[in-house]
């Protein structure tokens, strides 16, 4: 972020946590750490990628940000108004500004309900419109999301589209509204290859006409390129490297982006001749943290007396060229770690 | 365990092939005068999208037919032998798991919760008791072993295992009776990149110290390229394009796979995304002509009247359903 431009995030979180109980044996209960200390800040008009895999928490903290869970710690600011713990009441008007869009279109949408319903809906919550009003802002919405002519879909039932169209009818009932701030949790990880890119079209376009700033949460680094200037990687709980997009899948600085990114595969004949570098295992659940850094027991660069010992500090990473806004938590790059890595050197 | 399949030629022959389920509103034409042929110890893929037909098509050749078929014809042979009009019983018998196996899409969600991960490896061959259960157990553990469970697993509930150990597990369980062609309908739908990444390698290595032979459906041509020597892609009931996939990913020649190949969000290149516009069509009644024409950007009065016939690409060996290729008919350039 350049220093010139100081305006207030749209959406900022502060160290923000969610930590629950779960029952493990009957007379002992565990704390699950699903988030664990995690500050975002979103301008308006921008779009944020948070890449990770299940269990990174990347769900939990989209659903922080829309304040459908309260945080057990830290704060969420909304345009410079702290909604940490508004009521539902109080909270209304900042659900009219924030929408989320979800990752099944098969059952975020209700089956019972017409297109027209379904869009309609936000607008009756909220008291918008009436009548002809309603239903030209309706149409308006479909018509936005390329569902056209907008009067043929109006009476249609949701299993009477396709995947593609039926997360384009969510995008509608998100939009119907005009909202500032869209959650966008995985919108395409359950639509054909082959419509992912018109969805994800579709949403770029609505970001340059509407000015939203979104959080786009998805476990495909290679749609985040597509998607968002900047990215943030999660790893259970925490973020572990953020940092423009492009920088950050063509440098990762962090062992597990690097895991993550020799893991997608290309249209590529020559994929098939090799096996792929694999991050070993999977991420351990978020009721069992690891010591120290929490990629320590999967880490190719592990240093044996520092990693499993010392969580390490988030580090900001110089590009050469000033600032370039690229920040990383692992041992390889803070102090403690480049001394190590220079008495082992020697 | 040695390599499979050793005849000279092709270990699965397909010609012709349909499966039409009775409709309300007519026949649904799911899979649609099918042809191909996967040799011992490769891999074709099946790509296209949703209701393209390619699950039906597996289902097709293992005979897992819903009450409601129509028309199931064709000629199916597995290293030689015509399979396709065999009586239930002895396709029971003789084909189905024994021969050709398959790891359904979601399959992990459909492990029995109530009994051990080992005692369901050991399922096919408990369940055809032709050998004693310890023995099975044996076995399971065997191929468990093989694909990187680590033994204990055998004595766990599925509820204990994390995504990518099912899906070992159920590897496993398409494995055990040695079959030489397991179908792999979406094997990877459900996991997290990395642990995808661990499942194709896994593939990768049955491939290879196995001579397994595979048929990999996904919708997902990326993820196809990870494993496949050949691909076909299917649109509308159809394989439009079938070739090596060097031909089909280097040099695509249906509009329909250049449009597929371009839809991939590339992680090193910032070309703007393509998408194909419009919906895959009706397959009660599917358009006249080429069933891509309406949503083709290179099609011309004939696309909508004549279906075209399968055309050797202009380089390469892959083929394709496309009247550009027809060097009579004025083709424009792609």
């Amino acid at each position: 972020m350049s220093t010139a431009e100081r305006e207030t995030p749209l959406l900022r979180l502060e160290g923000a946590e969610v930590h629950f109980r779960a029952r493990e044996k009957l007379f002992r209960t565990t704390i699950v750490r699903a988030l664990d200390g995690v500050d975002v800040s979103l301008n308006q008009g921008e779009a944020l990628a948070l890449v990770g895999e299940s269990g990174s928490g990347k769900t939990t903290l989209g659903r922080v940000s829309l304040r459908l869970l309260e945080p057990t710690g830290g704060r969420v600011y909304f345009d410079g108004e702290d909604i940490t713990a508004l009521s539902d009441g109080r909270l209304k008007p900042f659900r009219k500004r924030a929408q989320g869009v979800f990752q099944d279109p098969f059952t975020s949408l209700d089956s019972y309900m017409t297109i027209r319903q379904i869009v309609e809906e936000p607008l009756i919550i909220h008291k918008i419109g009436r009548g002809n009003e309603r239903r030209e802002r309706v149409e308006w919405a479909l018509d936005e999301v390329r569902m056209r002519p907008a009067g043929d879909f109006l009476d249609r039932y949701p299993h009477m589209l396709s995947g593609g169209q039926r997360q384009r009818v969510g995008i509608a009932r998100a939009l119907v509204l005009t909202p500032e701030y869209i959650l966008a949790d995985e919108p395409v990880s359950m639509i054909d290859a082959s419509s992912r890119a018109e969805i994800l079209t579709l949403l770029n376009e609505l970001q340059e006409r509407h000015r939203i700033a979104y959080l786009y949460i998805t476990h495909d680094i290679a749609t985040a390129r597509h998607f968002a200037p900047r990215t943030a990687v999660m790893y259970l709980g925490r973020i572990v490297e953020e940092g423009p997009t492009k920088e950050l899948i063509a440098d990762p600085l962090h062992p597990y982006t690097q895991g993550l990114l020799a893991a997608v595969p290309e249209p590529d004949p020559a994929n098939r001749l090799q096996e792929r570098d694999v991050l070993p295992g999977e991420p351990p659940s978020p009721a069992q943290v690891p010591t120290g850094c929490r990629f320590h027991p999967r880490c190719p660069a592990f240093m044996d007396g520092l990693c499993d010992v010392a969580d390490p500090v988030p580090v900001e990473i110089d590009g050469g060229d000033g600032g370039t806004g690229r920040t990383v938590a692992c041992h390889l790059h803070t102090d403690a770690g480049r001394e190590r890595q220079a008495s082992s050197g020697e | 365990m040695t390599a499979r399949g050793s005849s000279d030629g092709p270990l699965l022959q397909v010609e012709d092939l349909r499966l039409y389920y009775a409709g309300e509103h007519g026949d649904v034409r799911a899979v649609d005068g099918v042809s191909f042929e996967i040799g011992a110890g490769e891999t074709m893929a099946i790509v296209g999208e949703s209701g393209s037909g390619k699950t039906s098509l597996a289902l097709a050749l293992l005979h897992l037919l819903p009450r409601n078929v129509a028309v199931h014809d064709g000629s199916v042979a597995l290293a030689g032998e015509s399979i396709m009009e065999l009586t239930e019983g002895d396709f029971r018998e003789r084909v189905r798991w024994r021969q050709i196996s398959m790891v359904f899409q979601g399959a992990t969600e459909s492990m029995n919760p109530v009994f051990k991960v080992g005692h369901q490896v050991a399922e096919p061959l408990t369940a055809r008791k032709e050998r004693p259960k310890h023995e099975a157990y044996e076995v399971a553990r065997e191929y468990m072993g093989l694909v990187k469970l680590p033994p204990e697993t055998f004595d766990r509930y599925p509820h204990e295992l994390s995504g990518g150990m099912k899906q070992r597990a159920v590897i496993a369980t398409a494995l055990i009776l040695e079959p030489s062609l397991v179908i792999l309908d979406e094997p990877t739908s459900a996991l997290d990149v990395g642990v995808q990444a661990q499942i194709m390698n896994l593939f990768k290595r049955l491939k290879r110290d196995l001579g397994l032979a595979s048929l990999f459906i996904t919708h997902d041509i990326a993820l196809a390229s990870d494993l496949a020597d050949s691909i076909a892609v299917m649109y509308a009931g159809e394989i439009v394009e079938i070739g090596p996939s060097e031909d089909v990913l280097r040099r695509p020649t249906h509009p329909y796979t250049q449009r597929l190949l371009a839809a991939i969000p590339r992680l090193r290149s910032d070309d703007p995304l393509q998408f194909i516009p419009g919906v895959p069509p009706d397959l009660t009644d599917p358009p006249i002509g080429c069933r891509f024409h309406p949503r083709c950007p290179f099609a011309f009065d004939r696309c909508q009247e004549q279906a075209p016939p399968t055309f050797q690409a202009a380089e390469g060996e892959a083929t394709a359903r496309c009247w550009l290729l027809d060097g009579s008919s004025r083709a424009p350039r792609v």
